[in-house]
């Protein structure tokens, strides 16, 4: 596709025999707000896992703004514009929620160790201009005034932002998130939501999501695909995917539905 | 860590290398042997970390102290009571080693691992390396035991006989070590396999949250463990014993080392795996000491380092995962 | 009354401290009240701090667990004294400005020899969980320690002898200092939350785009660096570098500085180097003296100083039971953390 910004083929992955990912196609156009619905166990974390590099593909193809990043290490896939978050959220609890942030902002760094034993002039301009943006990307996620305390003393809502502020940090053109709403209550996920749309939109982002709760994911994703035993087993928008007969079956079993 | 190297085997030969010096029966029969001492350290290092994920560095000592319970057995029992069957004092000497080291072990998990048991992983670790020099330095301190080497009464225990079998020399010990740990090696598997408390443990190791939630106790299956592999090191510091009979505080430390690193290469956690390791560790051992023996003495690190880059999981372990 | 402003500057106090700190026990010896012992003793707590702070950077705060630090101490050694000893030949009789430069030379190939075995090692370790590493590290003490014992020209197993005093109070000090102003400026740096994030969680740091490899080798290369040098002042101080010094045993007392210290704390490790030195030298044996009058009469022997490292044992399993923290947990005083901008 044209203006596609990320192309996954034939994507398929083994855990010694059990085939968790199978034939995972992907085709995502640029500013999108896509998802990945499936039970649990269906392989969608797989695919994010495989995207971000942690696992390398049996087989299949990742391509990312046109260059195959099938094989690459995963902080070179995270360097060159790929961000994520966690199922279980993964903050460096002992440091500050600044430090998070500004741990983001290494990749984008230019200072070497010797000037920061020497504290050169670059050095310290580097640092200024690192402890800035992360301080802004920490205002526009309302975490400003909890720049000093431990990442691991904020609460859980507070924490899911931290990681998102964190993941952008590393200034991405593509976000994936792995159950964002997960332990929300319904006014949270509403401003989840919003946070969503507004980052997308300033960061001019694409969105790859999975997620649990159908109330979210029909109401913000564009598109979505739906994964059951690592088979993709239907895909479009919010509407077809909710009237679909096998998604009801893969999620309430067979029979589920009179 | 004393420069104690665990006594190796030598080589009578010539100067000249002559490769069949190196690779013949007699050398695969020592290796052998040498592995079943690794064998059942193995286990007990193998069974701890499949529960618990603890690299027990004191595993090393308990095989220590079942060493010197027997030197104790043999200086103040043994000497005073003359005329009782070999035999029976032979499994005397098998019980009481197997006690100490379950002791021991148990002990050490009780007062010292298990506060730890929900703190980071490497809290537990560190302990565990202060668990084992607290032990050995005990033991170089205490005025009756002290530094040096002593003799293991090993003809007291069981004297040792010697026979000749098409050119290959054996004796009763090399018998006895091997024939001890498959046995122990067949009561485990058996253990493992056939009995609930062995299916518990199996379960824990797989997962600890759902076996806590199917109603297993836990603590009470590490224990099991503990007490098992503490008998097991235990025993095998008896069969050192008889087999090399010089013991001192440290001796435990690089068979320990070792009996870990034939964990790894069968695959940690895997039982099986730890006697494969062990046998394959023990012959490796023989064979590259009679070629040089500082290859001998650095050749359990490089298989390590070989396992770790090229098969990180060991020869019988399953790809597995991190989850992320 | 109103402090200038320049004085506030953490980094213009760390100097003034270092300085003082320096005067204070360069007068004290000048006056005799210091000489001999009791400088050997601050020299020796000073040469645990590089050797400490150099650890904590591996174990503290980028998560690794290494346990056979003073290998990398004993190649530092046993390269410098080698320079100095047996191929310059250096004296102390010889005026200083001829040694000087050549012992300053020969510790700093010591330093990068020691660090060119830390990376050597950081490379196979890469993919090795904490635990893993550990048994490598500890192995690999061991081999160094056989292949030294083997070397006819540095003395087997006898020690490499005669190495010139070319160490004194002046010159660890200076080492010392740096030592601690290179590590306090690599810690608080983008480059040190780096290491911090290593050690937080591994994944999530490889998955914000830090390169965690690179920074686990580098962890091991400056570590193993510092260690050399320290290596270095010490056999030039004790003028013999033995394998035995360079063992499990050494190695042990420098981890348990790190974790009574606090993982994660320089300003820990500098205190707890020159505590459990003093306890080691001084408040050991008269504890173990008083605790004789009572083992004595009653078990009839005496609790001699190799009971030592029976406490350390024992403190260090005390210490994780109930303060695993350490003293400092991981927080600095106030002048190891330079002002950021």
């Amino acid at each position: 596709m044209e203006n596609s910004v990320l192309t996954i083929q034939t994507l398929t992955h083994f855990f010694g025999g059990l085939k968790a990912v199978s034939n995972f196609e992907l085709d995502l156009p640029q500013g999108v707000i896509w998802g990945i619905i499936g039970p649990n166990g269906a392989g969608k974390t797989t695919v994010f896992n495989l995207i971000t590099g942690v696992y390398r593909p049996s087989q299949g193809k990742i391509i990312f703004l046109g260059e195959d990043i099938t094989n690459l290490k995963p902080h070179s896939i995270i360097q060159k514009g790929i961000a994520r978050t966690f199922q279980n959220i993964r903050l460096f609890g002992n440091v500050t929620v600044l430090d998070n942030v500004r741990i983001g902002l290494h990749p984008n760094y230019h200072s070497s160790i010797w000037e920061a034993i020497l504290r050169s002039g670059r050095f310290r301009k580097e640092e200024k201009r690192v402890r800035d943006e992360a301080m802004s990307l920490l205002e526009h996620f309302n975490l400003a005034s909890r720049w000093d305390e431990k990442a691991r003393n904020l609460p859980y809502g507070e924490q899911r932002r931290l990681e998102i502020a964190r993941a952008l940090a590393t200034k991405p053109k593509l976000l994936l998130l792995d159950e964002p709403a997960a332990g929300m209550n319904p006014k949270e996920v509403d401003s989840l939501m919003d946070l969503i749309y507004k980052i997308k939109s300033e960061f001019n982002l694409t969105v790859l999501l999975i997620e649990h709760q159908m109330r979210f994911v029909m109401r913000i994703c564009e598109h979505i695909k739906v994964m059951d035993f690592g088979e993709t087993i239907a895909e479009g928008p919010p509407v077809e995917i909710q009237n679909n007969p096998q998604v009801i079956e893969a999620y309430l079993g067979k029979g589920g539905i009179h | 860590m004393l420069g104690i190297f665990f006594p190796s085997i030598s080589v009578k030969g010539g100067d000249f290398v002559d490769l069949s010096t190196i690779f013949n029966f007699q050398q695969l029969v020592n290796g052998l042997q040498l592995g079943a001492i690794y064998a059942l350290i193995a286990l007990g290092y193998t069974m701890v970390y499949g529960i618990i994920r603890l690299i027990n560095f004191a595993h090393g000592d308990f095989y220590m102290i079942g060493a010197y319970s027997i030197y104790f057995f043999g200086v103040y029992f043994l000497a005073g009571h003359t005329g009782i069957h070999p035999i029976f004092v032979f499994i005397m000497a098998v019980i009481i080693s197997m006690a100490a080291g379950a002791l021991i072990a148990v002990l050490a998990n009780q007062i010292a691992y298990k506060p730890l048991r929900y703190r980071p992983r490497l809290s537990a670790l560190i302990t565990a390396v202060g668990v084992s020099m607290f032990l050995e330095y005990l033991f170089s301190s205490l005025p009756f035991i002290g530094p040096s080497y002593l003799a293991f009464p090993n003809d007291a225990v069981i004297p040792r006989t010697e026979y000749l079998l098409g050119g290959v020399h054996l004796n009763n010990y090399q018998i006895i070590d091997l024939g001890v740990a498959i046995l122990l090696m067949a009561f485990l598997t058996w253990f493992v396999r056939g009995t609930m408390t062995g299916k518990a443990m199996r379960a824990v190791s797989l997962d600890k949250d759902a076996s806590k939630l199917m109603g297993i106790d836990i603590e009470k299956i590490i224990t099991i463990t503990f007490l098992i592999g503490g008998a097991f090191a235990g025993v095998a510091g008896l069969l050192a014993g008889i087999t090399y009979p010089r013991i001192n505080p440290y001796m435990g430390i690089l068979p320990g080392l070792k009996a870990f690193v034939a964990a790894v290469l069968g695959g940690i956690g895997i039982i099986p795996g730890a006697m494969l390791g062990a046998f394959l560790l023990g012959i490796a051992e023989v064979f590259a000491t009679s070629f040089n023996s500082l290859l001998g003495e650095g050749i359990a690190f490089a298989i390590l380092i070989l396992v770790l880059i090229f098969r990180p999981q060991g020869l019988l372990g399953e790809k597995t995962a991190e989850k992320v | 009354m109103k402090i200038p402003n320049f004085l506030r500057k953490s980094t213009v106090q760390f100097l003034l401290y270092s300085l003082a700190f320096y005067l204070v026990i360069y007068f004290l010896n000048q006056l005799n009240v210091l000489s001999g012992y009791p400088l050997l003793i601050i020299e020796i707590s000073l040469i645990y701090v590089i050797l400490a702070t150099s650890l904590n950077l591996i174990n503290g705060f980028t998560g690794q667990f290494s346990i056979g630090h003073m290998g990398f101490a004993a190649v530092g050694a046993y390269v410098s004294g080698t320079l100095t000893t047996l191929i310059w030949k250096l004296s102390i009789d010889q005026p200083i400005y001829q040694t000087l430069p050549l012992f300053v030379i020969a510790l700093i190939v010591g330093g990068i020899a020691a660090a060119l075995i830390g990376f050597l090692i950081g490379l196979p370790t890469l993919r090795l969980r904490g635990d893993y590493l550990a048994i490598v590290t500890l192995g690999f003490g061991e081999i160094i320690r056989t292949i030294i014992n083997n070397i006819d020209y540095v003395g087997g197993p006898r020690g490499l002898l005669g190495i010139p005093q070319l160490s004194n109070f002046t010159l660890i000090s200076i080492f010392t200092f740096l030592t601690l102003y290179v590590l306090r400026g690599i810690v608080f740096s983008s480059h040190g939350r780096a290491f911090i994030s290593v050690r937080e969680d591994e994944v999530a740091s490889e998955l914000v785009g830090i390169h965690t490899t690179k920074y686990k080798v580098l962890a091991f290369t400056i570590g193993a660096f510092f260690a050399g040098i320290a290596g270095g002042l010490l056999c030039h101080l004790i003028q013999i570098a033995h394998p035995t010094q360079f063992g499990f045993l050494p190695s042990f007392m420098v981890l348990v500085i790190v974790y009574l210290g606090g993982m994660g704390s320089l300003t820990g490790s500098v205190i707890a180097a020159f505590l459990l030195t003093i306890l080691e030298k001084y408040l050991l044996p008269l504890g173990l003296q008083m605790l004789s009058a009572w083992t004595q009469p009653t078990f009839g022997f005496q609790v001699g100083v190799e009971w030592r490292m029976v406490i350390y044992a024992l403190l260090l399993i005390i210490m994780m039971l109930f303060r695993p923290e350490g003293i400092m947990g991981m927080k600095e005083a106030r002048f190891m953390i330079p002002e950021e901008h």
